[in-house]
């Protein structure tokens, strides 16, 4: 694969929605497209459609609110969009993973962390639970939890919530995915956590060279990690284009107004 | 753990003794006395003071109490008015053939409602569900001593494949068990099928899916473990209605269990024996509710004890 071809390549996707009072138009024709190995930002306010888009690649919108989807994901010559079920389990978790916003919620509280992770491991790759489990506890150390062969036995409730990411980071990397979907992953952590997860995934991004689909509504986050940014609004992608060329001279009303709102900048410059 | 065993073993001592209590008095005020009834409306008055006696039934009664209460402490229930062998004994002869039906009722209930419930939660507000829930309604709705009959009627009398009553190997078992296990299975499906649907909108289901796990796993392992948590409370609080419905079920079939032996208690004024039943049955319950709670905490590793 040359690196001007796209690894994953979103095509007018539209997608409506069944709400109280009607069909809702969610996604009005969504263009995107990742590039192996790089990181694109999805930005936009909350409803913009961000997540639908993210949860749309994988399959994972479900029906009901789903009422109708069309246009194409591609992936590796594929249709994710028309893709039997058998075959998208196949790339889910393998091929293209995801990460949830809020950790507490995504990961389930009756199962230990280390079998949440196993289990997927012995899934797709067919290893037998002992090795699963010395994978799961090889990615703690490498997100950087302390104690990792401890960690696999920790209920979810049992850890903080920086740990508890990285256990979803974990999860995520376990059979080494070429494209790895972030969604909002630091909103609900705090602060100084925040920085620290950002800064592991993109170590993590560049060392195992994956693209990243980073989605947020702070532009600030952006600055730090993405290459290329796309801007969304009301369901459409309303301007993409470099971080440089974004930040220093925003084509879109939408994107400006968006700069102006990172705090200590006033709509002036930001250096990325 | 250890402390709150001790603990919830001490409330154990206090509802006993609530019961004990209450029973006493309760069945005291029922008009008419096990002597009436014994010796007929015919017997000398004569006859009946000695009786009376000689069962230590002339004592005031708070003095009658004192005395229970204190033969109870040294594990005595007293002796059966009519048969004159201890209560304990005639509970004991019974008690198995009621933990056998209660049994077969609880595994009835499960048998019927995980299914139920799973395929209505899983394809809600279509035809099966609609279909689930009639048949819940009808099942909650059904009173037992009516359900029995009918169902002796329809296997028994009419087709002959099960026996009518009275208890023996599995095929004694199996009517009984629908009669009691059915509104119990009515309540479970429709809950099994609220909870697995609760949990099925939670972030880890939609986890489980983008993690490629199919939805074999996601239903049976990741979603329904959580579903049966809160399950279990509502096994632990049935038993409790499986109990009481026992009473009835067991004079239906003609069960020998301690449902018919404290029905036989109170007819016939048998003040020990209905004690003794309700002590049993009032253990019981407690005792449930207590294991209940235990295995709540073990299957929710979030619950400590």
């Amino acid at each position: 694969m040359t690196a001007s071809e796209p690894l994953l390549e979103i095509r007018d996707l539209k997608i409506r929605f069944q709400g109280e009072a009607g069909p809702l138009n969610i996604l009005q024709g969504v263009d995107l497209k990742l590039l192996a190995g790089e990181t694109v930002g999805l930005v936009g306010a909350s409803g913009s459609g961000k997540s639908v888009t993210a949860q749309a690649i994988l399959g994972l919108l479900k029906r009901p609110p789903l009422l109708e989807i069309s246009g194409q994901i591609l992936y590796e010559g594929s249709d994710l969009v028309t893709m039997s079920a058998g075959q998208l389990r196949q790339v889910r978790g393998r091929r293209i993973a995801y990460i949830f916003q809020e950790p507490m919620s995504a990961l389930n509280p009756v199962f230990t962390v280390g079998e949440q992770i196993a289990e997927m491991v012995v899934l797709h790759e067919g290893l037998g639970r002992r090795s699963a489990l010395n994978r799961a506890a090889d990615l703690f150390a490498e997100v950087g939890l302390p104690d990792p062969r401890r960690r696999l036995n920790n209920y979810p409730h049992e850890l903080s919530g920086g740990q508890r990411q990285r256990v979803m980071i974990a999860m995520a990397l376990s059979c080494s995915p070429q494209i790895l979907i972030a969604d909002e992953p630091t909103t609900a952590l705090d602060v100084t956590i925040q920085a620290q997860i950002l800064r592991l995934l993109k170590r993590l991004q560049v060392e195992r060279r994956m693209a990243l689909l980073f989605i947020t509504h702070d532009l600030r986050v952006m600055a730090e990690i993405a290459d290329r940014l796309a801007v969304m609004q009301a369901g459409r992608i309303v301007e993409e284009a470099g971080i440089e060329a974004l930040f220093h001279a925003p084509q879109h009303a939408y994107t400006r107004q968006l700069l102006t709102l990172i705090p200590g900048r006033g709509g002036g410059r930001v250096v990325p | 753990m250890f402390a709150y065993l001790v603990r919830r073993l001490l409330l154990l001592l206090l509802v006993l003794f609530g019961v004990v209590t209450l029973v006493f008095f309760l069945i005291h005020l029922i008009p008419g006395d096990p002597v009436d009834i014994m010796l007929g409306d015919q017997a000398l008055a004569a006859d009946k003071d000695a009786l009376r006696h000689a069962l230590g039934l002339h004592r005031p009664l708070g003095n009658q109490y004192l005395s229970y209460l204190g033969d109870l402490c040294r594990g005595d229930l007293g002796l059966s008015i009519h048969s004159r062998r201890p209560v304990l004994t005639e509970i004991g002869e019974r008690f198995p053939a009621t933990v056998e039906l209660m049994l077969g009722a609880m595994l009835v209930a499960l048998l019927m409602a995980l299914p139920l419930g799973i395929i209505s939660a899983l394809k809600p507000y279509g035809w099966l569900d609609g279909a689930s829930m009639l048949i819940s309604f009808l099942g909650i709705s059904i009173p037992n001593f009516w359900l029995g009959p009918m169902l002796i009627i329809l296997f028994s009398i009419q087709l002959g494949w099960l026996p009518v009553n009275e208890r023996g190997g599995l095929e004694h078992l199996i009517l009984p068990a629908i009669t009691l296990g059915t509104a119990m299975a009515a309540m479970l499906s429709r809950m099994i099928r609220a909870s697995l649907l609760e949990v099925l909108d939670e972030e880890y289901i939609t986890n489980a899916r983008a993690k490629g796990l199919p939805e074999r796993l996601v239903i049976f392992k990741h979603a329904l473990r959580n579903a049966l948590i809160p399950v279990i409370t509502i096994i632990g609080l049935q038993v409790g209605v499986l109990l009481s419905g026992a009473i009835i079920t067991e004079a239906i079939f003609d069960w020998p269990g301690l449902g018919s032996l404290l029905l036989e208690g109170i007819y016939s004024r048998n003040y020990p024996l209905v004690q003794g039943c309700i002590l049993v049955i009032a253990t019981v319950y407690v005792l449930v509710n207590l294991l209940t709670d235990i295995a709540y905490a073990w299957a929710d590793p979030r619950v400590r004890l």
